[in-house]
Order: C-alpha cells, then sequence, then structure tokens
C-alpha cells in the first residue's frame, strides 16, 4: 500500500480533491482512486472484487426490499459474501492436506497474497448487509456505497469501516482544515517512521534471520527476538493504520482508530479491545451479540467468548498454529472473565487494585509475547523447535545484533510505553511547524526509511491477512 | 494562531509535496546518496501489474563458440509462487511482469553450461577409484553461496551419489553473517573475536575459509549435526594457531574426553588429529589460551565425498588478495582437496579492470585470484562457476541485467579455461541477458536484484549437480 506510486499520487489526488467544489467530483475522485488501486493488482482480482460489490449490493437491497426479515435469504447472501475469502484461506492451507500440495503449487495456487481488499471488503460487505437488513441503514446512493467499499487507502488490511459511519461523512459537505492537513500528514510520517525506519529494521536486523535459523543462535538472542516481534508487529500494523487514517485526513475524512496502546493492557480481554479495534468492534457486533452476548447463560458467555476469538484468530490464516493461537487466547478471555464472575476477586480487585493492575501487566504481556511464537512460525513443528531453543540453545555469550537493531527496537519500545503527553507534545510540535519544515521532515523520513531499510521495503504484516 | 492555519489546505499539501520531493530528489542525482533514493524501498514508479506481458526480452549468445549457445526453450514452464511475504511493489514492475518468458528448470541443463570438462578427469577419477578416503571438494564464493543454497543442494545430490563424507571442513568462526551451513552446526561459548577476509585485519591468517576466530579467554567449540544424534563421520580434525603456551585444546567427541590427539605441525599452524573408532555426533573442543586463531575443523566419514562451503559474504575475487598465500597454501594442502570449486564476481559489478581493453586488469586480478586459491593443491581438479544474473532498476521500471555481467562472465570463462579450470556458465543457465527479472517474477529470486530465494538456489544447485554428474557419465563411458 504505501508504495512510491501512492505517495506521489496521494497529494495530486488529495490537491484535486480540495481544489474541487462539487461533491460529485470529490466522489468520482475517490472512486477513481478505489479503481486504480484494486487495477494495480491485477484484473482478475479486480473482477472479483467487482462482483462482490454487485452480490453485495443487489443481494442486500433485494432482501430489504423483497424478503424482509428472512433470515435463510440473509444466510444465503453472507456466504456468498464470504465464500472468495474462505476459498482463498483454505486454498492457502493446502486444503488441509486433502489434496497434494505438489499439485496445488503446480497450479500455482499456493503463497498467494490474498487479492488486495478482498478481506476488508468482505468485512464490510457482510456489515453493511446486516446493517440493511436490521434497517441500521439508510439505503443510500450507489456512489456513496461503491466509495465506502473500495475507499483506497485502507484497501490492504482496514481499518474495517461501518457504513452508516463512513457513508454519512460522504454524504455530508465534508470541508477540509488547515487542522486535518496537519493532523493527516503528521499520522502519515509518523506511520511512514514507524514501518519503515522502525519495523523493518527490527526485522531485517534480528527478527527474521532468528525465526528463520533459531539453531544458530543462542537463546537470549531468540528471546530478544521474540520480544522484537511483538514490537515490530506492532509497529508494523499500527504504522500502516497511521498512514491509511493520514490519508483519509488529508480528505476531511475520519477513520476509526485502530489501536489503544495494545501493550498496556492489564488483561487479555482488555488486550482485545485495544488490538486491531475495528475487526474486535466488527466481531463483537456481527458475531458476539447475535450469538448472545453476555446477556444468556454462563457456560454460553464463555462459548461465545470462544466463538469469537477463535473466528478473530483463524482469519489470520486456517492453520493448526492460528487455531492453537485463538484457543489460547479464547482461553486466557474465559478466565478473565470467569474471574470477574467471582465474587472473591471482585472483593480483591477493590483492595489490591494497584497490585493487581501491575501483577495483571505482567501477565498479559508475557502472555501475548509467548503466543506470537504461534503466529510468527508457519507450522507447529516450526513454533516447537523455535520454543525448544528458547531456553535450551547451547550457544550462549552476548546477542551479536547490530547497533542500529538496538536503537529501532529501544525507540520502538518507548514509542509504544510513551506516556501521552509525550505523544501529544509531539504531534503538537510538529503540527505547529510551518508545512517547508513538514515537508522536509517527510522527506528526511523517506530518505531515512530507505537507507536503513538497505534495500525493498518489507510487505505489511497484515496484508498478508 | 499557527503560522501554517493562514495557508489554504490545497497550498499546503503542495507546499509540502514540493518541499518533500526536493528533500528526496538529491539522492537520485548525487551518486553516493544512491542508497537513500525512496523507490529503492518504496518500489519503482509504474504504473503496471503482473498481468501485463510485454514483449520477452531477446536473448543472445555471448559469443559464437557452439558450445554457448543459449538453451532450448525448456520444455515445461517452471511456475513458482512468489513467496508470501514477497513485495508487491516490485513484482508488479514491467520487467519482472515479463513472465511470458520462461526461467529454466533442472529438466533444461545442457551439458553445453559446462566448458572444458576434460580439466575434471582427476576428480573424476578420484570419485570413481578413490576407497580410502572421502573424495574433498572445497567450495569458495561470496554471498550467492555463503547461504549454503547451491552447495546444500549440490552436497546432498552428490553423497546421494557416492556416499556421504561428512561435512569435512568448515571454519570455527560460523556465523550466519558471513556464512551458514545446513549439514553441520557451529557454536561457541563465551566471547570471540571474528575476523573475515573481508575486512582483513589478521595479517593474512584466515585459514582455509577466510574465517579467523580468537576467544577471549577459555572457551569452547561445540560441533554437533543439525539432527540431535545424527552421525556425522569417523574422522576430527582442528585446524588452530600454533600455541604460545605449548597447550594442547581439549577433544570430548560424544561427551567422552580424548587424552591423546594427534598433532601434525606445519610451520603457521597445527593441525590436531583425533581418529575416533566410534560415528562422531558430538564435539566439544576447549581452547583455554586467549587470542589463539582457531581456524576450523573437519568431521569426516572414511569415504564418500564432502561439499565444503568456503563462503564468506561480501567478498570479490580481489578479497582473495587478504590471505596470506603460504599461509592459505599450507592449510589447502593439509587439507589435499580433490576439486577446488569457484564462484566469486557477485560483488564487482562495477570492477573497473571490467572496462579496461579486453578486460585485461580484471583478467589479471582473477588469474592471481585463482592461482592463490589453488596454489595448495596443485593437482586438484579446478571449477570455476560464474556469478549470477544481476538486475538493475532502469529508469522506465524494467529491470534488465547490470551491464558488466556479461562481459565478466565472458572473461571468468577465458581465464578458467587458460588456467585449466572447467567452467560452468550459472549466467547462461539463468537465461543470460535480463534474465533476473524472469526469475524475479517467478519468486526465484529476491527483490535486492542480486540474489536468489531458496528456491532459486536450489535450482542452480541442481543444475550444476546434472551437469557434473552427466559430464561424470561421459568420463566413465570414455573409459
Amino acid at each position: 500500500m504505501v508504495s512510491s506510486n501512492y505517495l506521489l499520487a496521494l497529494p495530486i489526488l488529495v490537491a484535486l480533491y480540495l481544489i474541487s467544489q462539487s461533491q460529485i467530483t470529490r466522489l468520482c475522485l475517490l472512486l477513481l482512486g478505489g479503481v486504480i488501486t484494486l487495477w494495480s493488482d491485477g484484473w482478475t482480482n479486480f473482477l472479483l472484487i467487482l462482483v462482490l460489490l454487485v452480490v453485495t449490493w443487489w443481494g442486500a437491497m433485494l432482501i430489504q426490499r423483497h424478503y424482509p426479515g428472512n433470515r435463510k435469504a440473509l444466510g444465503v447472501l453472507i456466504a456468498l459474501e464470504i465464500s472468495p475469502l474462505l476459498l482463498h484461506k483454505f486454498l492457502k492451507a493446502g486444503l488441509w492436506g486433502l489434496v497434494d500440495p505438489a499439485w496445488l503449487e503446480a497450479q500455482g495456487l499456493t503463497g498467494w497474497l490474498p487479492p488486495l481488499g478482498l478481506s476488508v471488503m468482505t468485512f464490510q460487505a457482510v456489515s453493511y448487509t446486516v446493517d440493511r437488513y436490521r434497517r441500521q441503514l439508510d439505503t443510500g446512493a450507489w456512489p456513496h456505497y461503491v466509495v465506502y467499499m473500495s475507499f483506497f487507502p485502507h484497501l490492504a488490511a482496514g481499518p474495517i469501516l461501518r457504513a452508516s459511519d463512513f457513508v454519512n461523512q460522504l454524504v455530508k459537505r465534508c470541508d477540509v482544515s488547515s487542522d486535518d492537513i496537519r493532523e493527516g500528514l503528521w499520522r502519515i510520517v509518523r506511520g511512514l517512521a514507524k514501518k519503515l525506519i522502525l519495523s523493518d529494521v527490527i526485522a531485517k536486523a534480528g527478527v527474521d534471520p532468528i525465526f528463520t535459523d533459531p539453531a544458530s543462535f543462542s537463546s537470549l538472542e531468540i528471546q530478544i527476538a521474540l520480544l522484537a516481534y511483538t514490537f515490530q508487529i506492532y509497529l508494523d500494523f499500527s504504522g500502516y493504520t497511521d498512514v491509511v487514517i493520514g490519508s483519509a485526513r488529508l480528505l476531511g475524512l475520519r477513520l476509526p482508530e485502530n489501536f489503544n496502546r495494545p501493550y498496556h493492557a492489564s488483561s487479555i480481554a482488555e488486550y482485545w479491545r485495544r488490538w486491531h479495534m475495528s475487526l474486535s468492534a466488527w466481531v463483537t457486533q456481527y458475531v458476539y451479540y447475535p450469538l448472545g452476548g453476555s446477556r444468556v447463560e454462563r457456560w454460553k458467555i464463555y462459548r461465545n467468548v470462544m466463538i469469537s476469538i477463535l473466528l478473530l484468530a483463524v482469519w489470520h490464516g486456517v492453520t493448526l498454529n492460528f487455531l492453537l493461537y485463538g484457543l489460547l487466547h479464547g482461553t486466557a478471555v474465559c478466565v478473565n472473565r470467569w474471574l470477574r464472575f467471582q465474587s472473591w476477586w471482585q472483593a480483591w480487585t477493590v483492595t489490591h487494585e494497584k497490585r493487581i493492575q501491575i501483577a495483571g501487566w505482567l501477565v498479559t504481556f508475557s502472555f501475548v509475547v509467548i503466543a506470537r511464537i504461534l503466529f510468527k512460525t508457519p507450522t507447529l513443528d516450526d513454533a516447537a523447535v523455535f520454543a525448544g531453543y528458547l531456553f535450551e540453545s547451547e550457544l550462549s555469550g552476548s546477542p551479536r545484533f547490530s547497533i542500529m537493531f538496538w536503537i529501532c527496537l529501544i525507540v520502538g519500545i518507548l514509542s509504544c510505553f510513551a506516556p501521552a503527553w509525550v505523544t501529544e507534545a509531539t504531534r503538537t510540535a510538529f503540527k505547529r511547524q510551518h508545512p517547508f519544515i513538514q515537508g522536509f521532515i517527510f522527506g528526511v523520513v523517506l530518505l531515512t526509511g530507505a537507507y536503513l531499510s538497505g534495500g525493498q521495503a518489507l510487505n505489511f504484516i497484515y496484508r498478508n491477512f | 494562531m499557527l503560522a501554517n492555519e493562514r495557508l489554504t489546505p490545497p497550498f499546503h499539501v503542495l507546499i509540502i509535496l514540493v518541499v518533500g520531493l526536493m528533500t528526496v530528489l538529491p539522492s537520485y542525482y548525487i551518486a553516493d546518496m544512491a542508497a537513500f533514493r525512496p523507490t529503492r524501498a518504496l518500489g519503482p514508479l509504474v504504473w503496471s501489474h503482473s498481468e501485463t506481458t510485454p514483449a520477452p526480452i531477446a536473448q543472445e549468445p555471448i559469443d559464437q563458440e557452439p558450445h554457448a549457445a543459449i538453451f532450448e526453450p525448456p520444455s515445461q514452464t517452471a511456475s513458482e509462487p512468489p513467496r508470501d511475504n514477497s513485495p508487491g511493489e516490485v513484482d508488479t514492475n514491467k520487467a519482472a511482469a515479463a513472465a511470458a518468458a520462461t526461467v529454466p528448470t533442472t529438466k533444461n541443463v545442457s551439458p553445453s553450461h559446462l566448458y572444458g570438462e576434460e580439466h575434471l578427469a582427476g576428480f573424476f577419477r578420484s570419485l570413481k577409484e578413490r576407497k580410502q578416503s572421502p573424495v574433498r571438494v572445497l567450495h569458495y564464493g561470496d554471498s550467492t553461496l555463503a547461504g549454503d543454497g547451491i552447495a546444500k543442494t549440490v552436497r546432498t545430490r552428490m553423497q546421494a551419489s557416492f556416499g556421504s563424507g561428512g561435512p569435512g571442513f568448515f571454519v570455527a568462526g560460523m556465523d550466519p553473517r558471513w556464512m551458514r551451513r545446513d549439514d553441520v552446526r557451529v557454536d561457541r561459548t563465551g566471547d570471540w573475536n571474528v575476523q573475515t577476509i573481508l575486512f582483513g585485519g589478521n595479517n593474512g591468517r584466515y585459514g582455509l575459509g577466510g574465517v579467523v576466530a580468537k576467544p577471549h579467554g577459555k572457551n569452547q567449540i561445540l560441533i554437533s549435526p543439525p539432527k540431535p544424534k545424527a552421525v556425522m563421520g569417523e574422522h576430527l580434525e582442528l585446524y588452530v594457531q600454533k600455541s604460545r603456551r605449548d597447550e594442547v585444546p581439549a577433544f570430548e567427541v560424544n561427551g567422552k574426553k580424548i587424552d591423546s590427539p594427534k598433532r601434525v605441525e606445519h610451520q603457521s599452524f597445527d593441525q590436531w588429529i583425533i581418529e575416533n573408532a566410534d560415528p562422531i555426533s558430538r564435539v566439544k573442543i576447549t581452547i583455554a589460551e586467549p587470542n589463539l586463531e582457531v581456524y576450523g575443523a573437519v568431521v569426516e566419514a572414511a569415504r564418500g565425498i564432502t561439499w565444503e562451503t568456503t563462503a564468506v559474504v561480501g567478498i570479490a575475487s580481489g578479497s582473495i588478495r587478504q590471505f596470506d598465500p603460504a599461509h592459505l597454501a599450507e592449510q589447502t594442502a593439509a587439507r589435499n582437496p580433490d576439486l577446488i570449486v569457484i564462484m566469486l564476481g557477485g560483488n564487482e559489478t562495477n570492477h573497473g579492470g571490467l572496462t579496461t581493453p579486453e578486460g585485461r586488469v580484471y583478467k589479471e586480478g582473477f588469474t592471481a585470484a585463482l592461482k592463490v586459491l589453488r596454489q595448495g593443491a596443485p593437482k586438484a581438479a579446478c571449477l570455476v562457476m560464474s556469478p549470477l544474473d544481476q538486475g538493475v532498476l532502469n529508469d522506465d521500471g524494467r529491470i534488465t541485467s547490470r551491464p558488466l555481467i556479461e562481459r565478466m562472465v565472458t572473461y571468468q570463462r577465458q581465464v578458467s579455461l587458460d588456467n585449466g579450470c572447467a567452467f560452468w556458465n550459472t549466467w547462461q543457465f539463468m537465461g543470460g541477458r535480463d534474465s533476473f527479472a524472469r526469475w524475479l517474477s517467478q519468486g526465484l529470486a529476491w527483490t535486492d536484484l542480486n540474489h536468489l530465494t531458496e528456491k532459486g538456489l536450489q535450482r542452480i544447485g541442481n543444475a550444476f549437480s546434472d551437469a557434473l554428474l552427466q559430464s561424470y557419465q561421459r568420463f566413465e563411458a570414455g573409459q
């Protein structure tokens, strides 16, 4: 998503958008951005996305007009909408061994990146369909719908938008203020710095070599790499999200935040409320609540939690690793829920609030870090090998990481745990600068990122999902 | 009111675009700032996608010799998918999208890629007749080889045909930063100072593998197979500097202490030998003397073949000058290889000598490198593998070959044949001119435009093995 083309085309599109006075022209520009972005991924993928768009629009309209309240029709439409994504996920997982992997490889059906926008659009399609079925959404005009679905900055990995929030902004005439421009630029610069400078250096100079070949590294190096990966994935994904939110802000549109300091969480349930928030909110809205949410018998609450978290995990890939990752996280959330139901725990939390918060943070953070092994390694065997070396490598000695790795890791950690006032002060300081300085900082971040990344920047991790 | 609030939003965006562009622009005009170019990290400015199929890139032979004809169009198109995390931006550029052209598979290996196979007769004779010790191959190279992708494939293929001789020689200072081996694990305890021929600094003494490791205190080297309890061989050696304190390294094989290792004194180093009756699966060597230079170790079987990778990331043929020739020759003679394979050139595509008349300066340098590497084993056969094709991104978004690669391959072949070495044309096998883009488009090459992915390296390794084995069969048939 953040390519040279994107960074050059975005300001041109923004300038045209700002100059144009008509709402129709602006919608056309946004549509054009979506079409170009999707077309750049190949015409076959473009067609697939087009079919998804048309099926969702007509299907939702058909149900609203001719089959109101018909759950079967809703089910069929949702099945149609999610089938391309499901098919892709199962193909990527080699159809769980049902088909000879060599045959799949010969057909070029493994190792795919998902078609650009497929994941995000599928979630939004379901959201749009259900909201219209529930009559929580005005029919709206189709250009608004198409822009909502194909809004170009967020196609790679979200954040997932609710139609009601986004379309309202399109319908209203949104004047882009000077503050929108400064805020948007700040988010883009911050996102690029997180991604190109911090995340990629951490990945290339430490995480990737060690996860590829843990046998050649000491336990201490492997432990540091695991910790580094935890921060790398956050910097990568939140960096991407910053660029997306910043790009939208330049167009006067506000997208939902996707992160709220996830590593500050003092319980796993809280972690999921702070990590990939738009997906968590989607699952809560369209899976957890329809299953009954927490207004059911206690065992059903655990069931609902487990199903929701498993779905969140398996969306990343239909593999045993992600299944186990989901089971672990689901169990942890259930344990958290169970504790909250206990009166002795409630009493404890009142009397030992501070201590429980600190202990909770320690346990939660350690759990998140350890569980990342399953997230990063491709198979359970790889995860077991990596976990084995985590504490039992025959190598010892001081870690052999480069100075740049250390600098980027420390800065990355500090940026994750910095108090809110530091972040706010940095933001304000940037926004106060003259555009000349802001443009210069933007250029310097690009130059530094290009230099430190030592070649091609890595793909955004969440682009793979 | 902030100063920039007075600006209208379009003007604000315009200023940022212009200033941002002006900030990054020098990196495109100052050669020394090339590493800072944003398009290097973010992909080229192009408008195309992978479905576009421009006309296939023209293939031309590098010379007029019948043997040098570019391989025939393959009977089967290789279609390997790109890696999951292969960056999309470069994948979509025009040249990479030239997937209409094909990448060779090992089924297309033509013997014509191997020149001067008569120079391999001694090696083939050893393969056919040797009964008392393994046939040994030393394989020198740069980063293309350092990941062990090519050598691992060749080793596996050759050992499947002639029996495993174990890992053979490997450097004590092994580290993924400059080289790795997939057939042996070398771990070190404590702090070590490791130096390689890339940067020098140890007065020419880098042992057989171009890497020297010096312990800061009493430290250990742990040698083990990649799979626990696997057997590596029955014969163990250590190549180490002569002890200033007359100390004997302590050896432990399979957990058992070795009381009296045999010492073979050479002028510039000691060779410690342990003939172990039992199969060796674990070795611990304790070096007590600080700063003692440890060059490497040998674990091998009584028969079979070894394929010993001795590569260092970043080196060029000029780096061979870092070796003290006498020191290297002594170690090479002690190792007594049957074949020396050399694959250099990946880091010298801008070598000034390539543009001298007839490449005279480059040829002299390459000849000198061959001589230094071979002088310890004058009877060993010699084989040069040409460097890979390397890409360069043009302003129009096309990836073409680096301009001097073709010339380098030609000069290397001439030097090899003139000096009694066989020559395998890796570059030609890849498809010759502009082939890198096609390998890239099929997920066989990295977007740094220099290196191949594991699959790409395996393909090269398999093709080279096929060429070598076919040549051996011709040798056998001719006898």
